[in-house]
């Protein structure tokens, strides 16, 4: 048996707990490519963040420390028996490699290793941070008399570069890794007003669309959209709709980077798919 | 249940002994005594080996050879007095790509992302300034930032000194010259930046050309700059000289570059800030052009061949423990 180990990554808040929920229903409802093998795995964690997902209630953020994630035997036409290995790691792990620059070897290790790339961003929760100029243009337009002051936003970094800053630590981790795959998952999908994920990606991360274009003779790397709730759980009578549901995987939903509806397992089908 | 990726804390992670951990021994304390000695010699046996990675600032001279090693790279030697606007003219090159592709080259990567961002970032409207301004460079070792762009398929790898101007002032007044200035004769490209912001007067102008001249016979000296080196006058902060200030300074520019001889490609006036966008891009757009100009030709950069495995990572802990021992 064979191990697939898909290294989800991403900042707290990104959606990566939700999508391991989302995945792992799809693939125990056998609405995937990869099969699942048997009844013996430990699947206490997946268990509870599916049951989660079905009734409408909100996926508690890894915390610090935990990484239980999903550890599922799968078959499929094009791989043998294999052990899939999702491991729900906290995003303040990532968040430290980031802030601090440093990680532990078991963890850089893993991602030396890794069969695959998912790399998760919340749509909901990005961050543009004009220039002081820009800034100031846009303001002399809604009134010429009034002098620029700035505000200071302490927590407001450029999304688009701590997207990119981690995807290249990430795919530099090892060298075969720029000729693998990277998936990049938008969660929150249905907050924002475009269709295609790659639509969004290029306007709201034009640096990062820029890396993935010049780099794609060696980088393999395709975005998805991923809404795992369907939508909020903020708003009652969204939230009413969507307990109506009978089936969580036409409420949560998934497209490919060009907004057409694909299924929920796909972005780790495609991260594992061999050329 | 414990997460091997969680960072380690200060102190050692407990140690299984028979029957429990150090702190709740379940065997007699003889028995422990070993294991305790050990914990105390070594304290760090447990403890997670940390990998630390680069990226949040300028690379050093040496990682910048490292990086050569690995790739075809363009060394760019960026000169001028302090306060020119060297460090700035950089950062906002890098910041025309946060909008998108630029004069047909995309953003293909950087070792030095996060360091670009952070110098950046006093440019920014979270900044809560209300003028950009760029920190000083602070450091006294010349150093690198990294930029690779793609054109029509190629890529290229782009090495920026960033390096202070107090550094030049030794070549300006000759106690330093050619073959003593680090990187010169590494270099394929040289940009001297002149503060425009000191040329509106005539005797700022006159100074600063002075010191150009000095600063630029210095870096021309046996052992500094290669003869094929071409090399750009850039005069920055255009956009606070009157615009009627600026053909004088233009033609003040064409005179010393007369001067220098033909060494000089192409004196500019730029804007890398302010209000006049169509400027600034064409302002940044000339530079872009002319770095990117000399790569024709050249081998593309190849993907990495890496002698140890990984690069981008510095060293572990224990490497960082044998470096200081």
């Amino acid at each position: 048996m064979s191990d697939l180990d898909v290294v989800f990554a991403g900042l707290p808040g990104t959606g990566k707990t939700s999508y391991i929920g989302l995945f792992y229903f799809a693939v125990t409802r056998g609405e995937s490519v990869l099969r699942w093998g048997n009844y013996a795995d430990n699947r206490e964690h997946a268990n509870r963040l599916a049951e989660r997902l079905i009734r409408c209630e909100s996926v508690e953020r890894t915390p610090l420390g935990q990484s239980a994630g999903l550890r599922l035997s799968v078959t499929s036409g094009d791989l043998d028996d294999a052990l899939l290995a999702l491991p729900d790691t906290s995003g303040e792990v990532w968040e430290h490699l980031l802030v601090d620059r440093e990680w532990d070897e078991d963890l850089s290790s893993r991602v030396s290793r890794a069969s695959a790339l998912c790399v998760f961003v919340n749509a909901a929760e990005w961050h543009d941070d004009p220039t002081i100029d820009d800034a100031r243009a846009a303001a002399n337009a809604l009134d010429p008399t009034a002098p620029y002051e700035g505000h200071s936003s302490p927590d407001m970094e450029l999304s688009q570069v701590r997207l990119l800053d981690l995807i290249q630590l990430l795919v530099e981790a090892e060298p075969s890794r720029l000729s693998s795959r990277l998936c990049i998952i938008i969660s929150a999908f249905d907050t924002v007003a475009v269709d295609s994920p790659d639509q969004w990606l290029e306007s709201n991360a034009p640096l990062v669309w820029q890396f993935l274009g010049a780099n794609e003779r060696t980088l393999r790397w395709a975005v998805f959209g991923v809404s795992a709730q369907g939508g909020t759980y903020a708003d009652p009578d969204r939230l009413e709709e969507l307990r109506q549901s009978t089936n969580l995987l036409e409420r949560g939903w998934v497209k490919d980077g060009e907004g057409v509806r694909v299924g929920a397992a796909t972005p780790v089908e495609w991260a594992l798919m061999d050329e | 249940m414990t997460d091997p990726t969680e960072p380690a804390e200060d102190t050692p992670e407990a140690v299984e002994v028979p029957g429990g951990t150090a702190s709740e021994p379940a065997v007699a304390a003889d028995d422990l005594s070993d294991d305790v000695d050990e914990l105390e010699l070594n304290p760090t046996t447990s403890q997670p080996r940390k990998v630390f990675v680069g990226g949040e600032a300028p690379l050093t001279v040496a990682e910048g050879f490292q990086l050569m090693a690995e790739r075809e790279c363009r060394v760019v030697l960026v000169a001028g007095d302090a306060n020119a606007g060297k460090t700035t003219l950089l950062v906002e090159l890098w910041a025309r790509f946060l909008t998108g592709a630029f004069r047909g080259r995309r953003f293909a990567g950087s070792r030095t992302l996060e360091a670009f961002s952070r110098m950046h970032a006093s440019a920014r409207a979270s900044s809560g300034l209300d003028a950009a301004v760029t920190p000083r460079t602070p450091h006294e070792a010349p150093q690198f930032l990294h930029l690779r762009l793609e054109e029509a398929g190629r890529l290229a790898d782009y090495l920026l000194t960033d390096v202070r101007g107090e550094y030049f002032e030794q070549v300006v007044d000759g106690e330093i010259s050619g073959g003593d200035v680090e990187l010169a004769a590494r270099a394929d490209l040289c940009i001297v930046v002149l503060n425009g912001d000191s040329m509106e007067s005539g005797a700022g102008l006159q100074e600063t050309l002075f010191r150009a001249q000095h600063l630029l016979g210095g870096l021309l000296m046996p052992g500094g700059l290669r003869d094929s080196v071409p090399i750009l006058l850039v005069c920055t902060k255009a956009d606070l000289l009157d615009a009627n200030r600026r053909p004088t300074v233009d033609a003040e520019l064409a005179k010393l570059a007369e001067r220098i001889g033909d060494r000089i490609t192409a004196t500019l006036l730029v804007s890398t800030r302010g209000d006049d966008r169509e400027y600034i891009e064409e302002s940044l757009g000339q530079i872009l052009e002319r770095l990117t100009a000399a790569q024709a030709g050249r081998p593309e950069a190849t993907p990495v061949e890496h002698s140890d495995g990984r690069y981008f990572w510095r060293r572990t802990t224990d490497a960082l423990k044998a470096g200081e021992s």
